[in-house]
Parts: structure tokens; C-alpha cells; sequence
């Protein structure tokens, strides 16, 4: 247990300062979003009330007025919070890879240190989840400095001033922050099973090194990533109420992430030699 | 600790976060409404209950003594087919199960029969209410286009079942409607079509009058609309008669030409009139089928109806009325309850709920209880 501490530890302060750097540019981005979103809306209701000389209640008819939730739901702002979900999923990789291709060789330190190798799987698995949800509530503390800084930039009579839950409801990012518990604990074990994937995929592949000894075992991935697809596509018929597919989904979920952490635990344990 | 860092931190960011978002979750309000007024006759209080649900998933009641009652339920159907298939969804779910996409409902004491449109069949599921048994018969399909539309029940006898048919016909980008009448025979697995004649020739939208309510009458009403693709420019009305359409004048007589919105109700057609923003009174043309007389009935107005749905339901002799209105911070639902026969509204009841709330009438009940 010390040792997945220390382990996860090392990792976290290995990545922090990427990690930080990647974060405050996305944040900053969504600042400089959020402000150039309001200010277009308000310029243009000036220009429509200069060009038609009309009143600004009527150019508000033409045009509606401005809400967080249309800067949040709009392609760039959610393209921000895609590209840190893909950087998150991006360091499910590399925090593998740099360890074998950094200047000094740091995997061979690792798997050299005395006790279980699972300590070394598990504390690159935490640190990439606690990465993710770092990034998720990074993201949900945004709202709130956000959402003011939009009703500041307008006018009272440009803006419609709405809740988070009814900025969530609009941009459909419902389905990353679901109040309800389940669905939320559902999500995030799809996000889990992912990055369990990448690590599986990468063990493999450091293992065998081989080209066809790897496309085998990537094929037989492949098949099972299908036959995973595949369940999920017979679970979602409208043969069955939501309450049971959930139940089947985190049945399946579970077993495949169950294989999955087998798989990889067994390749760094005995396949990955010194 | 200091071994510990930056596990620390990160954990620490992460309660903060995902802990105030867990807090913010739990501070939100329940998705409900609440009575927040009421006036007319006091007696009605006690007889009012309202079914509907809202954003689809959560299944309420409103009762006038101002309880509301909510549920989740968890639906099959394509919700989209209209209120039927919710209440068959709450109150037979097996029968819902890998339903055919469209959907016609008939519902007895003993059973509820459910007739349906797959690819190459047509399917007839039978749910006997006693016994909760589900019997299914398939039907081959044959010369039925493959984007018809099965409207509704004309009559059935156990046997066999006359259903009403539509087919589109796509040429030179118009797209016109036949309509037809299906009888399935239930014991023999077959299938006839019979096209319905039309007594007189129109150019323009042929449509069927969708009710409300589960059905077994005979006559369906028939809606040809002239439209130049948004306003409607003209309606004419007919009735299936042995399989003709015929003119349908006292309808045409009384409904408005301009307006769409005729709904049937049992032996009531119920027309609301078009949106008009700040109308003091919404004029509802009532047609009674059985002395084929109609009037028109004042409500007054609760809300400007361009911001909102209008649900009606007519029960008892009595119109209810429900009205959304919706704004950025809650949503509210006017209910009006009035009596047909004396053209006076006897009750009505103001509703709140939360901001964003989608609310659907599916029926009100008035029985004494």
C-alpha cells in the first residue's frame, strides 16, 4: 500500500506540471471565449439597432438575449472541454510511453523495485483517473467564475442571467455532470474502462514488440471491443426499460474491465521483462 | 504529508470540485409542481386529478387539493406517437416490449390490443387484462408501402380487425395521402386493403383527426387542408360512409377554416382557436357528433398562449383546459375547468414547477371521489 502511495505520488508530481500548463491554457481559452461570445452578441444588437434604427427592446426581439448557457453550449466552448478530455485520454499513453522512451530509462527503475509489480499499474491507473476528474472539477469550479463574468460584460437588459443545472440542461454536458448519482457513477466507469483499454493496449504492445505476435493480440481486442459494441447495441433495444439496461450495461462494463485489468496486470507482472 | 504532496492537492482539488458539485446537486428541487392558487367553485377541489408527465420521464399526479404525487417511470415507447402509448407504457409494460414502430391502441374491460406496423408484417399484440397474458399474432404484410401509417381502429370483433390505413404518394415533390381500410383476420394470419373512395376531388393535405383518446367509433373524421405551406388557407371536413368519403358540411359550417387543432374527444370535436398573443378569451368551438350541434365556449385567457403549450382533455361534460407558460425561472401551468353545457369555467388552479420543466396533459380525471 506504501508503495502504490509513494508510486501514485511520483507519478502526480511527474505529470503536474504538463498537466497544469495544459489546464490554464484551456481555462484561459474559456475565458477569452466566453468574453469575445458575450461581446459579438452585444455588438451585434448595436449594429442591428444603428443599421435599422430601431429601438434596443426591438433589436432584443430580433435577436434574443445572450446566457452563459448559449456561450457554454456553443462548437468552440465545447470543443475546449473535448480537447481536455482527449488530453487526458492522450496521457493514458504517455504515461507509459515516457517512461521507456524518457532520457533515462525510468521503467527499468520501476520494475526493478522490490515488491508486487501491480503497485506500478495501479498508481499510473489512479493518477490518470485522478487527472480526470481534477480536470472535471476544475471545469465545474469554471462555471461559477464564468458565469458571472459573462452578466458583467452585458448590459442588464442584454442578458437572460440562468442557473448552472439550466446551463448543463442546454449544452447537453448533462451527460459528463448527471446530478444523479448512478448515471454519473455510469460515465465515469465508461471513461475508466477506456483508459483501462489504452493501458492494456500499451502492455501488450511493450511486451511483444513484434509485429505479428502484437497485430494477433490486437485482433483479438478488436473481437472483443466488438463483441463489447455489440452488447451494448443489444442492450440499448426498445426491448428493454432504462432501469435494465443500466443494469446490464454496468454488468458488461464490469466484467470487461475486469478482464481488461487481469490482462494487463498478468502482462506487467510476467510478460515485461528488464 | 509532505511524502504525500501532491496526491494531497489533487485530492483536495477534487473534493472541493466534485464535492460542490455533489452539494449543488443535491440543493436542486426535486422536478415537481406545486399549487400555488385556486378559485371557482370550492367543490371541485376534491374532484380534479391530473395525469401527465414531465420532461418524459417523470410520471405525476396533481390532485385540486393540492397534493402532487410524483413517480419515476421508465418508458418504452416512442413517446412521440402520443399520449396512449404512455399510459400503455405505465400500465402494460410487457406489451410494450420490442413494440412495432407505429402504433394503433384499443382497450376494452377484458384486453388491450395493440396494432402495429413492422417492416414486412403487421403485428396484433393482444394483453388480456385478467389473466396478464400477451398473445401476438403476425401478419404478413402485403401492398403496403413501406412508410404507411396505421391511424386507427375502425371496429373489431375478436376475429377480425378493420384498421385505417395511410399511404404517401411522392410525385413531382408533392407528397399526397390515399387512405385505405386494412382488415386483418387474427385467426387466418391474413390480410385485405380496400381503398377508401373520395366523393369529391380537392387538391390539397388529406388528414386524419388524431384522437385523444383510445377509440373503437366507426367514423373517422377526415381533414382536407389547403395550405400554401405555412398558413392554412382553407378546410373542408368528410366522414367515412361504407367506404366513401363524404362532405361533412355542419362541420365545415362551424370550425374555424384558418385553424388547425380539431381534436375528438368521444362524441365532442374540439377546436382551440390559433395562438393570439394577449386575447382575453380563448374561443373553443365545441361539436357535439351525436345531436351534430356545436358552439362556441369563452375562457378566459391565463396566459399569452404564444409562450406556451395548450392541453385540453374533456371529461364529464366538462373542458379542462391546462396552458404552459414558460420562463427563465420556473414553469407554470394555468388549469381551467368548464362546464361545456353552461359555458361558464368552474374552476382554476395555478401551478408552479421548476425552471425548463416540459409538462404534458395526458388525461384528467373528474370523478367524485
Amino acid at each position: 500500500m506504501k508503495k502504490y502511495l509513494l508510486l501514485t505520488n511520483e507519478e502526480l508530481k511527474r505529470t503536474a506540471k504538463p498537466y497544469l500548463i495544459v489546464v490554464a491554457v484551456l481555462m484561459l481559452l474559456e475565458f477569452i471565449l466566453t468574453a469575445a461570445i458575450t461581446k459579438m452578441h452585444e455588438g451585434k444588437i448595436e449594429t442591428f439597432m444603428r443599421e435599422n434604427g430601431v429601438s434596443m427592446q426591438e433589436a432584443i426581439d430580433a435577436y434574443g438575449k445572450s446566457s452563459f448557457a448559449q456561450v457554454v453550449a456553443s462548437g468552440p466552448f465545447l470543443l475546449i472541454l473535448g480537447a481536455g478530455m482527449m488530453v487526458i485520454l492522450i496521457s493514458a499513453f504517455v504515461i507509459w510511453y515516457r517512461d521507456w522512451f524518457g532520457k533515462t530509462n525510468y521503467i527499468y527503475r520501476l520494475l526493478l523495485l522490490p515488491g508486487s509489480r501491480s503497485s506500478i499499474y495501479f498508481a499510473k491507473l489512479t493518477t490518470i483517473v485522478l487527472l480526470m476528474f481534477g480536470f472535471v472539477a476544475i471545469q465545474w469550479l469554471m462555471f461559477f467564475v464564468l458565469a458571472p463574468l459573462h452578466d458583467l460584460l452585458l448590459p442588464p437588459e442584454l442578458f437572460e442571467r440562468v442557473s448552472i443545472a439550466a446551463v448543463l440542461e442546454r449544452s447537453g454536458l448533462m451527460y459528463l455532470y448527471d446530478f444523479y448519482l448512478p448515471n454519473f457513477a455510469l460515465i465515469y466507469l465508461f471513461a475508466l474502462l477506456l483508459i483501462v483499454f489504452i493501458f492494456t493496449l500499451v502492455l501488450i504492445e511493450r511486451s511483444y514488440r513484434k509485429g505479428k505476435k502484437v497485430i494477433r493480440i490486437f485482433l483479438q481486442f478488436v473481437i472483443l471491443g466488438a463483441v463489447y459494441g455489440a452488447t451494448l447495441l443489444v442492450i440499448n433495444s426498445d426491448h428493454l426499460f432504462a432501469n435494465e439496461k443500466g443494469m446490464l450495461f454496468l454488468a458488461f462494463t464490469f466484467l470487461y474491465l475486469a478482464f481488461l485489468v487481469i490482462i494487463g496486470l498478468r502482462t506487467v507482472s510476467k510478460k515485461i521483462t528488464v | 504529508m509532505r511524502k504525500y504532496m501532491h496526491l494531497t492537492a489533487m485530492l483536495a482539488v477534487i473534493t472541493i470540485g466534485i464535492g460542490s458539485f455533489f452539494g449543488y446537486a443535491a440543493a436542486q428541487p426535486d422536478l415537481r409542481f406545486r399549487l400555488v392558487e385556486q378559485q371557482g367553485d370550492i367543490s371541485w377541489k376534491d374532484r380534479l386529478e391530473l395525469t401527465g408527465v414531465i420532461n418524459d420521464e417523470d410520471w405525476f399526479t396533481v390532485r385540486g387539493n393540492g397534493k402532487v404525487e410524483t413517480s419515476s417511470r421508465f418508458f418504452l415507447a416512442d413517446q412521440t406517437l402520443g399520449n396512449d402509448m404512455y399510459e400503455m407504457d405505465a400500465a402494460y409494460p410487457e406489451l410494450m416490449r420490442g413494440q412495432p414502430y407505429v402504433n394503433v391502441v384499443s382497450e376494452s374491460e377484458e384486453r388491450v390490443s395493440l396494432y402495429g406496423l413492422n417492416e414486412k408484417t403487421i403485428e396484433v399484440r393482444v394483453w388480456e387484462k385478467k389473466k396478464s397474458k400477451l398473445t401476438t399474432t403476425v401478419i404478413p404484410k402485403q401492398d403496403i408501402a413501406e412508410d404507411a401509417t396505421l391511424h386507427r381502429l375502425i371496429s373489431a370483433d375478436g376475429n377480425t380487425a378493420d384498421l385505417l390505413l395511410e399511404e404517401f404518394d411522392y410525385q413531382n415533390e408533392e407528397v399526397t395521402s390515399k387512405f385505405s381500410i386494412v382488415t386483418v383476420d387474427l385467426k387466418g394470419k391474413r390480410m385485405s386493403k380496400r381503398m377508401i373512395e373520395e366523393g369529391t376531388s380537392h387538391n390539397g393535405d388529406l388528414t386524419v383527426i388524431f384522437d385523444q383518446e383510445r377509440t373503437t367509433r366507426e367514423n373517422a373524421i377526415f381533414v382536407r387542408t389547403i395550405s400554401d405551406g405555412e398558413e392554412v388557407e382553407s378546410q373542408s371536413h368528410f366522414v367515412l360512409e361504407a367506404g366513401k368519403l363524404v362532405p361533412f358540411p355542419e362541420l365545415d359550417r362551424l370550425v374555424r377554416k384558418d385553424s388547425y387543432g380539431l381534436s375528438q374527444y368521444g362524441d365532442l370535436l374540439v377546436q382551440l382557436p390559433n395562438e393570439e398573443e394577449n386575447e382575453p378569451r380563448h374561443e373553443v368551438t365545441i361539436f357535439d357528433l351525436r345531436t351534430m350541434k356545436g358552439k362556441e365556449l369563452k375562457l378566459p385567457a391565463r396566459s399569452t398562449a404564444k409562450e406556451g403549450d395548450r392541453m385540453i382533455d374533456v371529461v364529464d361534460g366538462k373542458l379542462v383546459l391546462a396552458q404552459q407558460k414558460q420562463d427563465a425561472k420556473e414553469g407554470i401551468v394555468f388549469v381551467q375547468i368548464h362546464d361545456i353545457e353552461k359555458d361558464e369555467t368552474v374552476f382554476e388552479a395555478k401551478l408552479k414547477g421548476n425552471e425548463d420543466v416540459q409538462f404534458r396533459l395526458l388525461h384528467a380525471n373528474l370523478a367524485e371521489r
